[in-house]
């Protein structure tokens, strides 16, 4: 055991201190290429040992990488300097669910599906449906500022925290917010810090702003031989006022590979629609109801479908829940990667351009893509799944990426706007945020953590690159430096 | 069956962690090593020749095999049936757990995996009548 290790122990009792290597073996990986060993994970029980953990790093200048879940899709929670694992899983207490303030007060740790499981005892909810589900911790979500499939309706998770506790990179606590809804004094810190990937400090409490939760809900579904068609559908139904929850488009190739895989019947199209509707009344529901299935029939929506039932309701989500493993089924061993292209947003009025774009891009390179919008906000999500073990699909793969980044960005879209910038998108920060604004993000960075022991190698805080002095998961992957140089 | 035939299996997890909150071993301990993303992890890395047998073995059998981790797998992986081919090869190469031993032994002299009488089998469905 090396001396910091033993001095965590010291922190920590043994078993909140783990150092075996088949341990910090299995948290090595996450849904990118890159395979990241730390020297230890370490299970704080309490703000006081956060914050001693934290001195000690700082202490002995050791890199400390906070983890919830370990859910991150773009690397974000990887050790890819090795060091300390701070692993907030078991700070999992929901400390407070006040129904006369409409907050909630938890720790980071918190998995999301059991907060608002918990919510639901009192008719509140956190309304997001993060994607992750229980995979997913409060934590994890806050320092991403998450999206959630409900971000449509909801916006994202930064504007719901009302307070919040922050463990600083000296180990001091900065407070931040408080009990009533609303405060306007000066900088907000609380959005810096929420989407900061753990790099500015690590959140050890968080008040969170709850509503009533919708007693009643119903999924909606359509296909569309014209993919313009299910745009226009969705803007009309954005323009109706009737507050979906969310509107969501699939590819033709996607509803073809889940009737070849699950047989469900689907017709030929080329696009798929797919919503949900939440009210607090049967009949706020059906108006709802009615309003969104005339819309989807009269701009040309074949088999508009309502379910409310278990069923029913994964049928008309298969092709936007379900494609990777139908993919799987017919390609074995194939697998999704977290790549930098996965989560661009475009303009509204670009969005059937950019889907049918992105997806010719990927196949052009041999590659299978199964290409998804979230239609109510711009995101496109092109999930890639290639053999890992073939370094033609790796090639691909990259070339796929810079050319759907390059694309994006000529038509006025973003790089990113759900999964964050994470260790996979290190040489695209500059070109995407600008030399200004990266150089202002590395004066906070420096503000914060001076050492720079938070997260390090997130984020183009301190390096433009990915795979250098990193190890992979694949022995078939093609380094940056393979492909580019 | 040798754990290479596996393989796809293992590479096939994308390690989203869906697998976490279903499994009883995961939800006492927060070990990511006693989920199956991080049992695939770990396998993945003996494949490649990263971790050894006798390193694996413990985490292995820390698994109930319960089927609960397949049911919320993104993928729907056949997780358990990686682990127990893993276990198999565990056995061959001297490294079966303790227990197991003790049940192949109690099962050969007395027929009962606890090593009890068989007589006494129908006890309990005695006491629940009485």
């Amino acid at each position: 055991m090396t001396d910091y290790r033993k001095k965590l122990s010291e922190i920590v009792p043994s078993e909140n201190l783990v150092t075996d290597k088949v341990d910090r073996v299995a948290y090595a990986r996450d849904l990118t290429p890159y395979f990241a060993v730390s020297d230890a994970i370490v299970f704080p029980t309490t703000r006081e040992e956060v914050i001693d953990i934290v001195k000690l790093a700082a202490d002995e200048n050791i890199p400390i990488t906070p983890r919830g879940g370990g859910a991150s899709f773009q690397g974000s929670s990887l050790p890819v300097d090795g060091g300390i694992i701070l692993d907030l899983s078991r700070m999992d207490r929901i400390l407070e669910i006040s129904n006369e303030d409409m907050v909630a007060v938890v720790e980071p740790g918190v998995r999301y599906e059991t907060f608002d499981h918990e919510l639901k005892k009192h008719g509140l909810t956190f309304p997001h449906d993060v994607g992750s589900h229980d995979a997913a911790s409060i934590g994890g979500i806050l320092a991403s500022d998450s999206n959630g499939h409900h971000a449509y309706k909801y916006g994202r998770v930064g504007s719901w925290i009302q307070a919040m506790e922050v463990v600083l990179a000296d180990g001091s606590v900065m407070e931040l917010g408080g009990r009533p809804p609303r405060s306007n004094m000066g900088f907000n810190l609380m959005s810096l810090i929420a989407g900061s990937e753990g790099t500015l400090g690590i959140i050890t409490k968080a008040t969170l702003r709850v509503i009533p939760r919708p007693p009643v809900e119903a999924s909606v579904g359509a296909f569309f031989d014209d993919l313009d068609d299910l745009i226009d559908a969705s803007l009309a139904i954005t323009m109706s006022g009737i507050e979906a929850g969310t509107l969501e488009a699939t590819d033709g190739y996607t509803v073809e590979t889940i009737n070849d895989v699950m047989d469900f019947g689907f017709p030929e199209c080329e696009a798929n629609f797919v919503g949900d509707l939440q009210g607090y009344s049967e009949e706020d529901l059906q108006r709802k109801i009615d309003v969104i299935t005339s819309i989807l029939e009269e701009h040309g929506g074949k088999q508009v479908t309502v379910a409310r039932d278990d069923a029913g309701v994964r049928r008309l989500w298969a092709p936007r829940m379900e494609i990777d493993v139908a993919v799987m089924e017919t390609n074995p061993g194939y697998r999704e990667i977290g790549f930098a292209a996965a989560d661009p947003c475009v303009p509204l009025s670009k969005q059937a351009e950019a889907m049918r774009e992105i997806g010719k891009i990927i196949r052009s390179h041999g590659l299978i893509a199964a290409v998804f919008c979230h239609t109510g906000i711009g995101i496109i999500h092109p999930a890639v799944l290639i053999d890992p073990q073939n370094r033609d699909h790796w090639k691909a793969m990259k070339q796929s990426e810079r050319e759907i980044i390059d694309y994006v960005q000529s038509i006025g879209g973003v790089l990113t706007a759900e999964h964050g910038l994470g260790y996979v998108r290190n040489p695209y920060v500059r070109e995407a945020i600008g030399d200004k604004a990266l150089n202002f993000d590395r004066k906070i960075k420096e503000i914060f953590d001076p050492q720079g022991i938070l997260n390090p190698g997130k984020m183009g805080l301190d390096r433009e690159e990915r795979d250098e002095g990193i190890e992979f998961t694949f022995p078939a992957y093609v380094e940056d430096k393979e492909i580019w140089e | 069956m040798a754990i290479e035939e596996y393989e796809h299996v293992i590479m096939e997890c994308v390690s989203c962690g869906l697998c976490q909150s279903n499994c009883p071993i995961y939800k006492e301990t927060k070990l990511e090593s006693n989920s199956a993303k991080g049992k695939m992890t770990i396998l993945y890395a003996l494949l490649q020749g990263w971790l050894d047998w006798d390193e694996v073995a413990g985490r292995m059998y820390e698994c109930t095999t319960c089927k609960n981790c397949q049911a919320t797998c993104l993928s729907g992986l056949d997780i358990p049936s990686v682990v127990e081919a893993a276990r198999a090869e565990l056995v061959e190469k001297g490294y079966g757990h303790e227990v197991s031993k003790q049940i192949a032994e109690n099962i050969r002299e007395t027929h009962n995996p606890f090593g009890e009488n068989p007589k006494k089998r129908n006890r309990l469905k005695e006491l629940a009548e009485a």
